[in-house]
C-alpha cells in the first residue's frame, strides 16, 4: 500500500467502557460526572476527528543492531535488532489520530480544563493505537500468509527517538498531515510511527509488557489492577 | 458553620461547594491558616492517599485539585494579612525530546492544589528554557518528568546546565515519569524522585523544609 487511509471514528469502534479501563476504572466504577464527560467526548470525537494511516513496504537490511532502509541507517538496540532479525521486508508506516484531534487538544489546553484534556489525551492515545491496528490488519491482507513483527517505533524499546526524523525521510513528504520538529517529535502528538519486520522466520509478537523495562507506565498499574 | 464540608467538597472534587463553603468561612471571619491546612491540605492529603491505595483515579485528583484551586483563589487575597505562607514556587515541564504532558499536569494540579505556586513551561523544554524560567520567576524547585527512556537522560544535562550557570545550589531539582527510578535520581544527582504527583507534592514540602 502506498496511499493513505483515511478511516472513520465509528470504524474504530472504542466505547467508553474501553477509555474508562485506560483511566484505570478497572473493578471500580467512576463518578457519573467522569462517565459523562467520557461520552461527551466521544461524541465530541466522532464529530470532529479524522484519523488516518499510511504504510509502505521496503528492502532493507538488519545486523546485530542496524536497520538500513535504502540508504538511510538506524541504530538500534539489540532488543529489537533480535526481534527483526530474519526479517526480509520491512513495512514503514504511521497512524494518526488527526490534525482536527489536536486543534481541539489545543483548544482545551488554552482554556486549561485538566480534566477534559486528560479524558480528551486519553481519548486521543486510543485513536492513533486503534487506528495503528487497522493499519497492521490491512498490512496482513498485503502480506497474506508472511509472519510479521510487532510494531517499533523511535523512542521506545532503547530506540532513540532522534531517529523519527529518519523514518520521515523515508515517507512522503507530510504524510497524513504529521509534522516531525526539532526535538525528532511527532505533530498531530497522538501519532505512531514505526517499523514492521516481514518475514517467514521472524518472530511474531514477541515484544510485550514482559519484556519492557518501564516499571511504572499505566499499562502494568492497570494490568495489576485486573487481577 | 461545619468545615468539615469544605473538606468533603475537596475530597470528592466539588467545586461549587467548595468555593460556597470557603466564603462562609470567610464571612465568619475564620483564619485562612486553619482553613487551608486543617480542611484543605487535609482532603488532599487523602485524596493522594486513595490515590496511591488504587482507590482513586487521575480524575479524582484532578476534580480535587480543581476545587482545592478554587477555593485558594477566594483565600490569596486574604493570605497577606495572615500567617499563611506559600508552600514555594515550582517551574515544572516535561523535557526537551519528550511531549508527554498527563502526568507533568497532574503533578502541577496537586501542587498548585497543596499551595505551591507553579510555573508550567509546558512539553519539549530545553535546559535554556528551565534555566530561563527559574531565573524569571526565582524558582525553589524545578521540576523534569519524562516518559521515554530515550528523553530521561536530557534531565542530567539539564542539572549539568543548572551546575555550569552557577545556579544548582540556588534550586531543588525533582524528576519523575514512568522509566525513571530512585537510583537513576540519585545517579544523575538530581535531589528527589518520585513515581506519582501525590509523592510529588510530600518531596517539594520536604525539599522547601531542607
Amino acid at each position: 500500500m502506498n496511499a493513505i487511509r483515511r478511516i472513520s471514528f465509528e470504524s474504530l469502534a472504542i466505547s467508553s467502557s474501553d477509555v474508562l479501563k485506560l483511566m484505570g476504572y478497572v473493578k471500580q466504577s467512576p463518578d457519573a460526572f467522569v462517565s459523562d464527560l467520557v461520552d461527551e467526548l466521544l461524541l465530541c470525537a466522532a464529530t470532529i476527528v479524522k484519523p488516518s494511516y499510511y504504510f509502505t513496504i521496503s528492502d532493507g537490511d538488519i545486523s546485530a543492531t542496524q536497520l538500513s532502509i535504502n540508504k538511510v541507517q538506524f541504530d538500534l538496540n539489540s532488543t529489537i535488532a533480535t526481534l527483526l532479525r530474519n526479517s526480509e521486508l520491512f513495512a514503514l508506516f504511521v497512524a494518526t489520530a488527526g490534525v482536527e484531534y489536536q486543534e481541539y487538544h489545543n483548544e482545551l489546553s488554552k482554556a486549561g480544563d485538566t480534566l477534559m484534556l486528560y479524558v480528551w489525551d486519553v481519548i486521543g492515545s486510543f485513536i492513533a493505537e486503534s487506528c495503528g491496528d487497522k493499519m497492521e490488519l490491512e498490512l496482513e491482507n498485503e502480506i497474506a500468509d508472511t509472519a510479521h513483527t510487532n510494531r517499533f517505533s523511535p523512542g521506545y524499546c532503547g530506540w532513540n527517538i532522534k531517529e523519527q526524523s529518519q523514518l520521515f525521510r523515508l515517507l512522503p513528504n507530510g504524510v497524513c498531515g504529521i509534522k516531525v520538529n526539532e526535538s525528532s517529535l511527532m505533530y498531530p502528538i497522538k501519532s505512531i510511527s514505526g517499523v514492521i519486520g516481514i518475514g517467514e522466520g521472524v518472530d511474531t509478537k514477541k515484544y510485550g509488557c514482559q519484556f519492557c523495562e518501564l516499571k511504572n507506565c499505566y499499562k502494568k498499574r492497570i494490568k495489576k489492577l485486573s487481577i | 458553620m461545619n468545615l468539615y464540608e469544605l473538606y468533603d467538597a475537596i475530597l470528592n472534587g466539588k467545586l461549587e461547594k467548595a468555593v460556597e463553603v470557603t466564603n462562609q468561612a470567610i464571612s465568619q471571619s475564620i483564619e485562612p491558616q486553619i482553613i487551608i491546612n486543617d480542611y484543605m491540605v487535609k482532603a488532599m492529603e487523602e485524596i493522594g492517599a486513595r490515590f496511591e491505595a488504587g482507590s482513586a483515579f487521575v480524575p479524582n485528583l484532578l476534580m480535587s485539585a480543581r476545587a482545592m484551586k478554587g477555593s485558594l483563589e477566594i483565600l490569596k487575597p486574604l493570605m497577606n494579612n495572615s500567617n499563611v505562607t506559600p508552600m514555594g514556587k515550582v517551574v515544572v515541564g516535561t523535557v526537551k525530546g519528550d511531549l508527554h504532558d498527563i502526568g507533568k499536569n497532574l503533578v502541577c494540579s496537586m501542587l498548585e492544589g497543596c499551595g505551591f505556586e507553579v510555573v508550567n513551561l509546558g512539553v519539549d523544554i530545553s535546559s535554556e528554557k528551565f534555566i530561563e524560567a527559574v531565573k524569571e520567576h526565582k524558582a525553589n524547585i524545578v521540576c523534569m518528568s519524562a516518559l521515554l527512556t530515550t528523553t530521561m537522560t536530557y534531565m542530567k544535562e539539564v542539572i549539568d546546565a543548572f551546575e555550569n550557570v552557577g545556579l544548582r545550589k540556588d534550586v531543588k531539582i525533582m524528576v519523575g515519569g514512568a522509566p525513571l527510578s530512585e537510583d537513576f535520581a540519585n545517579e544523575i544527582h538530581a535531589d528527589g524522585y518520585s513515581d506519582n504527583a501525590n509523592s510529588a507534592v510530600s518531596l517539594a514540602k520536604k525539599l522547601m523544609a531542607s
